[in-house]
């Protein structure tokens, strides 16, 4: 039996194989077990992205991207700065914002404004979405106590279970009746 | 294939991505970290390779309730978490002492803290010469050990595969600068007889939509600090859309996994007062406010802002400073 195929699983999943190389990867596949497990596995996860798509890249996003000025920070940052922390402070006296979470909103949206024009815009990054943002792709789990990263949905209502009580048959699995194999 | 699935199915799109790019160094300092990022072809053991294929699949097909702990020389103290897996629906964790909330993590992450998911597998593969090492016992059962070997040879990480269950019960992460260790592993495994998440848990909220190859590229071409890859072999992943005309950039070496948030204008240090002040190298104290130095933060993840070529980079990774060091070396700060 020929070399299992390692990563041109993916490649065979995606139907970027052609012709003799092809043919090799499907004569193998048919004789191995793991290869076609492997093959399976690809194809339906690829078939779960297809069918979970979001809205696809946006291109208005890309194009107020391409707006920001591109000016090097140097080119005239304090007076950049100044006109942005003014229109910052406008914003929050107009708001009447009291809180961090409004004011960091707030300078979200004065940051996303000055986008539109032509100076360099003033940046605070939003870590309390970005971090959330980072969870969500990297699956780590935040171990730092804050609850910012819940905030992105603070009804805290979704995936709740039917109840907060709900009990468990505890089957041990170091018990022969445990977890099998799926 | 649609945008979002290029984007996702992370090792595939790098040839795309990199097709289209056109990388300039020179003015562009991160441009040149594409060369190190480069990933080696490493022979793979057939065996070691299905164990972990099993165990992503496991991760995704089986319900589960567990507690793991984490332990690392960034943390004072090993870090215990309860986490539940239903499939379909995520994987829960929280504090086992119920300090906060539980929140649900999606099963199509990049990575997850300890069953390997099937995008960071790819680039575990594409980067690691995988082999079956021997046997070993997690929970006080038997279980298989794979190693992840890199180009030198010089092991970087190490599976534990549960027989019975499949999962990953535990995994090893080595520092191949300092030789320190970073360890997650389950200390109780039960399956549960109902599928409902144990108690009020908040999702996750998702990444933004997903940019293609053809986007990273434009964005590239137009000065945009997007790197093909990072020291220490992290290749690239996914980009996408992000809070505040942001783009997340995801990169990965199936160990560990990099988030880059790039924003174009000028850092306010002044209105981040909660963060401490390092001199451009993570762990190292500065002087705050100062251009050339980069703001830091623990938590809620580790996090470090800096300003860049005109840039706001944010990077948030639990990979080890000395990586955190190397990537900031590879964006480097502005000076003074």
């Amino acid at each position: 039996m020929t070399a299992c195929l390692g990563r041109r699983v993916a490649e065979l999943a995606d139907g970027r194989l052609v012709g003799s190389e092809l043919e090799r990867a499907l004569a193998h596949v048919s004789v191995c077990a793991s290869c076609r497990d492997a093959l399976e596995i690809q194809r339906s996860m690829k078939a779960r992205l297809r069918g979970s798509n979001g809205p696809g890249p946006s291109d208005t996003f890309i194009a107020r991207l391409s707006k920001v000025p591109d000016s090097p920070v140097r080119t005239d940052p304090s007076v950049a700065f100044a006109k942005s922390r003014a229109r910052h402070r406008r914003r929050i006296a107009v708001a009447g914002a009291s809180t961090m979470v409004v004011a960091l909103a707030l300078v979200g949206g004065a940051s996303t404004l000055a986008q539109t024009a032509t100076s360099v815009p003033v940046v605070v990054p939003n870590l309390a979405a970005f971090s959330a943002e980072h969870v969500s792709v990297s699956g780590s789990l935040p171990e730092g106590g804050s609850a910012r990263a819940h905030d992105a949905d603070p009804t805290g209502t979704r995936f709740q279970s039917a109840g907060a009580s709900v009990s468990y048959d505890q089957t041990d699995l170091r018990s022969p009746e445990g977890l099998q194999p799926p | 294939m649609s945008r979002v699935a290029v984007a996702l199915i992370g090792a595939a799109s790098l040839v795309a991505v990199s097709a289209c790019a056109a990388p300039t160094v020179g003015s562009r300092p991160w441009a040149a970290a594409t060369v190190l990022a480069a990933p080696v072809d490493l022979p793979d053991d057939p065996a070691a390779l299905t164990l972990l294929t099993r165990a992503a699949r496991s991760a995704l097909t089986a319900s589960y309730d567990a507690v793991i702990v984490s332990t690392s020389p960034d943390s004072p103290a090993p870090v215990r978490l309860a986490i539940a897996h239903r499939p379909g629906i995520g994987t829960s964790s929280a504090p086992e002492d119920g300090s906060r909330p539980a929140q649900l993590t999606p099963d199509d992450a990049v990575g997850t803290a300890l069953p390997v998911s099937l995008r960071l597998l790819d680039v575990l593969v594409a980067h690691f010469g995988l082999a079956l090492a021997g046997q070993g016992e997690v929970l006080s059962r038997p279980a298989d050990v794979v190693e992840a070997t890199d180009a030198r040879g010089v092991v970087e990480a190490r599976f534990w595969l549960d027989r019975t269950s499949g999962l990953m019960v535990k995994r090893e992460l080595i520092d191949p600068t300092t030789g320190a260790t970073r360890a997650t592993e389950f200390v109780s495994l039960t399956v549960p007889a109902k599928s409902e998440i144990r108690a009020a848990t908040t999702q996750v909220p998702a990444a933004g939509p997903a940019l293609d190859g053809v986007a990273v590229a434009r964005l590239r071409s137009e000065g945009w600090i997007c790197p093909e890859g990072l020291p220490g072999g992290l290749s690239f992943v996914s980009a996408d859309e992000a809070d505040s005309g942001a783009v997340h950039l995801v990169y990965s070496d199936g160990l560990d996994v990099v988030s880059l948030f790039v924003q174009k204008g000028h850092l306010d240090t002044k209105a981040m007062p909660g963060l401490q002040s390092v001199s451009g190298q993570a762990g190292q104290a500065g002087q705050a406010g100062q251009a050339g130095q980069v703001l830091h933060t623990d938590t809620p993840v580790p996090t470090w802002v800096w300003q860049s070529s005109g840039s706001v980079v944010t990077l948030m990774t639990e990979a080890p400073r000395t990586t955190v060091e190397r990537i900031i070396s590879a964006v480097p700060p502005d000076s003074a």
